[in-house]
């Protein structure tokens, strides 16, 4: 009799490793626990036994026809499911209501940004987020010893690589790939260390560049002007002031009229009556030198622009913080 | 930075109206961030010298009085403990609003003695960071009689300074752009020389060249009495947001804001050794050097940083804070100021590591001038003595490492007219000589301008003293951009989306190991400098859809999110479009699929979705799409135990697919949604709009009513169904039938309502 056992339970542990499918199964299930099983012979047989044979083999035939009933079982569920997950194409499908979803608004402003730019020859280009120190500061001119390179408003990744501090990295990319004329505008998400009422770690740019030959000041401020038109209106009055960037010289910033005081001095403005949107100015000869392009040949300007800004002015937004709450009731205001 | 209008007027001679003067610098120079009125006192507030002073009869603490405003005199009741003969004190005259008061002042009689008048501190004039207990003085030149208004009213500007510009630090920088901005001439103001003594020299300085000290410029001064300064000092100080100390160390403040240059004062007596000689070293601190700064504070240095050594031993950080062994005190007799040049690079980091970001370390680490150090400390110690009658410049010492040679740059009239756009008939050298260059066919800048290297910065100097908003625009127009604006695929993306009724969300990349929302996957690479506990940014790109699902809980259980976002690894950065689904079935995937479904149809590709057997416990259903034999993405379901822990209620789907592998399909033309095979129209599948329309019918004609609106309802597309809602008996054989019209979603009620009225009729 315990030969018996040992062999029933050798052969259907071996059976049941090269089961593949449901049918299979089956099979097996009729073969062990059927009327004609080893299984079922084996209680016949234990009946002609003596008592003490009896009291020593039944429970071990018991446990037998249980172990292999319950790995049965577990191997049938294992199929079902399997059947299911297997199955992407077996999921019912439950469409969704129809609405329309809202852009985020920076993404609007990035479009008409673009769109606008695109309309005057301004080819749209990506970089990535993730840059070397020279590609964000080196070749932007900024040397070793410059403040923005402090660890105060940088993030610094492992590896030694950073997070971009400004989208005017893909300028020297650009430049570094391809040769004079060239009229490129990028757009992209850049991070400074700094969080707080004012300042969040990430923030969008747009960034746009010409080279050409005899680029002048006053091609930088016909664009200004008429990218400044296109998002602010025709009837805004802007302004240019001197400042200073590394990579640009000269460089000024651009301010619009304060829409809310119409230049009368609000808190929005801080009394001013302007509101600083952008910095620009012609490329620095170094950052050209620094690509291969010759300064004494090529002239270039750069302008870049925070899209949040721009955002909170032309949307009326009163926190920066808004932008990166994801509240659905936010981005609805955007239809 | 702040600015005082009187001081740019004592250097430049009139100037236009505040307002202009900010137009003006704002444009051409700096930005001005700030106009402020400053020191407009009540009128019956004068100068009033003390003739004579007695002890109160009945009071200790008090003294009387009598002062003159020179034509009347007038008996006060004065608490002040250094009340003194022959001064010019500040009297409030009855009738008076003090600004720290609200009712105006009032004859008093106190302790029967009759005070006709209160004479002021500066506290009660509306300076905070000043002592109450003593009284004020004008300064001895001041007439009495005069009211305080016109003595001291002004107007501070204030203002950035740029960090290619250290030398608008100072009102003698502002000067010198006003000369040229509104006298069109070169700024020429005299400073009367100071004569300082010559003789045998017991004081030595040495540079240790690793400090990078360009130079170090000491002056002595001998028998001063150390007081506290007069209120005209006290107010500008107070302007510039500084409290007033005493006179010495006031001076040297007051000599920042007017020459951008910090001056630091030591105690000499404190300073020499017992032989009287004094070895000045600037040196690299020891490394865990401590010193003890100006408040009693111990800071822990490092090698790196510069000290002040006098004899051995440190006694100030140099360029930032100095130390408390050399602090001027009541008693000091003798006094060392420095006057010196450090490197800017060397200052900013010692500042910034040890949170000591001082007046002069921001001043310093923007780079400084040695001609400027010099002047400004000759005049400040000429100040200083003129104001305290029984002190002496005794005599200057210096130690110069290296001298700077002036710049010169190829004068080209042609290239700075045509870059900046300008008249041709204009003269570029006008401007920049008003500047302070000397031009010939080669342009050399003033020393303090160590700005200007190149022919791009007298570009700049030209076109904003010419003004840029006067520069001509010149049109730009090229021919439109070729369509292949990389950005354009997630533009396209994006549209897809939202017009699958998905909400775009932005979010941060950044990721908190302490956030319990995070999922433990979504961890890229470290921020080696982290804020705000992020500590690694994303390495999955999903993780912000499920914090917009958990805000937007009024929202539940119908919410739909994409970004537009990165992942990171190690080695790179992927960008992925990410949607997020939870609906009311709980069974987020029968949503997603038609998404999928159509999404792939409009790309025009047939990836592979096969199970993946999920090693990652947050999902109990996770498939990869495999699309031209590489993974480009998963679709998952979170698990049970995974929306619990995250706080989102119900089960939530996910997708997330690497764009990059799909851009090359996407469609540059206008997004049009297919129509899957699993039969998902947006439109047809809307939930139905309904309108609710009563028509008033004879019972009569009921049947044939019913066979109107079946055929209205056939035959106008934008009808789905009708169908009888409500009928009621009205009287005289008439009944009232509502129908409801179930409409396409796109349709306005209004015109419906409109078109079924006119077919009926």
């Amino acid at each position: 009799m315990k030969n018996l056992i040992d062999q029933i339970k050798q052969q259907y542990s071996r059976d049941l490793v090269t089961v593949s499918d449901r049918q299979a199964l089956d099979a097996i299930r009729v073969k062990y626990l059927g009327r004609k099983s080893p299984l079922r012979k084996a209680f016949i047989a234990l009946s002609q036994l003596p008592l003490e044979q009896k009291r020593v083999y039944g429970p071990k035939l018991n446990e037998l026809k249980l172990e292999i009933s319950q790995a049965l079982s577990q191997k049938n569920t294992e199929f079902k499911t399997k059947r299911i997950n297997a199955d992407f194409s077996a999921i019912a499908s439950q469409p969704l209501f129809a609405r329309r979803g809202t852009f985020h608004p920076i993404t609007q402003i990035v479009a008409i940004i673009e769109d606008a730019m695109a309309r005057i020859g301004f080819e749209s280009v990506i970089g990535p987020e993730i840059e070397t120190d020279y590609y964000n500061f080196e070749a932007l001119n900024m040397g070793k010893d410059h403040p923005a390179r402090d660890e105060q408003d940088t993030f610094y990744l492992s590896g030694g690589k950073i997070l971009r501090t400004q989208t005017s990295a893909v300028q020297i990319r650009v430049m570094e790939r391809r040769q004079p004329p060239l009229y490129i505008i990028s757009a992209g998400k850049t991070y400074r260390r700094d969080d707080d009422i004012t300042h969040t770690p990430m923030f969008h740019q747009v960034e746009g560049l010409a080279v050409d030959r005899n680029i002048t000041l006053g091609h930088l401020k016909w664009t200004i002007e008429y990218l400044v038109s296109k998002l602010f209106g025709r009837q805004v009055t802007s302004r240019l002031r001197t400042s200073y960037f590394p990579y640009t010289e000269p460089s000024l910033e651009v301010d619009i009229k304060c829409q809310a005081c119409q230049g009368a001095g609000c808190r929005l403005c801080k009394n001013s009556g302007w509101l600083e949107i952008m910095g620009a100015g012609l490329v620095h000869p170094q950052v050209l030198l620094n690509v291969g392009i010759n300064p004494s040949k090529y002239s270039g300007f750069a302008f870049g622009l925070g899209v949040e800004r721009i955002a909170m002015l032309k949307f009326e937004i009163p926190d920066i913080r808004y932008f990166y709450q994801q509240s659905q009731q936010f981005l609805e205001q955007f239809k | 930075m702040k600015v005082l209008l009187s001081e740019l007027e004592k250097l430049v001679g009139p100037l236009p109206p505040a307002e202009t003067v900010a137009k003006e610098l704002s444009i051409k120079t700096t930005e001005i961030t700030g106009i402020e009125k400053v020191g407009d006192y009540d009128k019956n507030i004068i100068a009033a010298k003390i003739n004579k002073i007695w002890p109160h009869p009945n009071a200790q603490a008090l003294k009387i009085a009598e002062v003159t405003s020179g034509k009347k005199a007038y008996q006060i009741v004065c608490g002040g403990i250094n009340l003194d003969k022959d001064k010019i004190g500040i009297l409030a005259l009855p009738g008076a609003i003090l600004p720290t008061e609200h009712k105006p002042l009032k004859v008093t009689v106190i302790r029967g003695v009759r005070s006709e008048g209160m004479l002021c501190n500066a506290f009660e004039l509306g300076l905070p960071k000043t002592d109450g207990k003593t009284i004020d003085y004008l300064k001895p030149a001041t007439t009495p009689g005069s009211s305080l208004r016109r003595l001291v009213s002004d107007i501070a500007l204030e203002y950035e300074v740029l960090s290619n510009r250290p030398d608008l630090a100072g009102s003698w920088g502002i000067a010198r752009e006003l000369s040229a901005i509104f006298r069109n001439r070169p700024f020429a103001h005299k400073i009367p020389q100071t004569i300082f003594q010559t003789g045998q020299k017991n004081i030595n300085i040495a540079l240790d060249p690793s400090t990078k000290t360009p130079g170090y410029y000491l002056a002595l001064i001998n028998d001063i009495t150390i007081n506290q300064s007069y209120f005209e000092d006290k107010l500008k100080l107070n302007t510039l947001g500084i409290p007033p100390i005493n006179n010495v160390v006031d001076a040297t403040n007051l000599a920042l804001f007017h020459w951008g240059q910090p001056l630091h004062p030591f105690d000499a007596d404190k300073s020499y050794d017992n032989r009287g000689n004094l070895s000045i070293r600037v040196r690299n601190a020891h490394s865990r050097e401590i010193l003890t700064i100006i408040g009693s504070k111990n800071i822990r240095l490092e090698s790196d940083d510069i000290v002040i050594d006098f004899n051995g031993k440190s006694v100030a950080l140099a360029g930032i804070i100095g130390g408390a062994d050399t602090e001027i005190s009541p008693s000091t007799t003798r006094v060392l100021i420095e006057s010196a040049n450090f490197n800017p690079t060397k200052i900013r980091r010692s500042s910034r590591r040890l949170g000591l970001q001082t007046i002069a370390a921001n001043r310093f680490e923007r780079g400084s001038n040695l001609q400027v150090a010099k002047i400004a400390l000759a005049d400040t110690v000429r100040r200083i003595c003129e104001l305290e009658p029984g002190s002496k410049p005794a005599r200057l010492y210096c130690a110069i490492s290296r001298s700077v040679k002036p710049t010169q740059i190829l004068y080209n009239r042609r290239f700075i007219v045509q870059l900046a756009n300008l008249p041709t008939n204009y003269d570029p050298q006008k401007p920049l000589r008003n500047l302070g260059f000397t031009t010939h066919r080669l342009v050399q800048p003033p020393l303090f301008r160590p700005d200007i290297s190149q022919p791009n910065d007298l570009l700049e100097e030209v076109a904003r003293i010419y003004d840029l908003n006067r520069i001509k625009s010149q049109p730009l127009i090229k021919s439109p951009a070729k369509t292949n604006s990389e950005n354009l695929p997630n533009q396209q993306l994006a549209k897809f989306m939202t017009k699958l009724g998905f909400y775009e969300i932005i979010g941060y990349p950044f990721r908190n190991k302490n956030d319990k929302y995070l999922p433990n996957s979504d961890f890229g690479p470290a921020i080696t400098n982290p804020i705000s506990g992020w500590s690694a940014i994303a390495g999955e790109g999903y993780s912000n859809l499920l914090a917009a699902i958990r805000r937007n809980r009024d929202y539940l259980p119908d919410c739909r999110y994409f970004e537009l976002t990165k992942r990171f690894d190690k080695k790179s950065e992927i960008p992925v479009l990410s949607f997020a689904v939870q609906n009311s079935l709980r069974k987020p995937l029968t949503n997603l699929k038609p998404v999928l479904e159509s999404l792939f149809m409009w790309l025009k590709i047939q990836p592979k979705i096969s199970y993946r057997q999920s090693q990652n416990p947050a999902f109990s259903l996770i498939w990869q799409i495999n699309f031209n034999n590489k993974i480009i993405g998963l679709v998952g379901e979170l698990s049970r135990s995974e929306f619990d822990r995250l706080d989102l209620f119900w089960p939530t789907g996910l997708v997330q697919i690497d764009t990059a592998a799909i851009t090359k399909y996407i469609p540059t033309k206008q997004v049009k949604i297919p129509i899957s095979k699993s039969g998902f129209n947006p439109d047809c599948l809307a939930r139905a709009k309904t309108v609710d329309i009563a028509f008033t019918v004879l019972q009569s004609r009921q049947s044939r009513f019913n066979v109107i609106i079946n055929n209205i309802a056939s035959k106008k597309p934008n009808i789905k169904r009708a169908i009888i809602w409500d009928i009621f008996k009205k009287p005289a054989g008439q009944i009232s039938i509502t129908v409801r019209f179930y409409l396409t979603s796109t349709i306005n009620t209004k015109t419906i309502r409109n078109e079924i009225s006119n077919a009926i009729k």
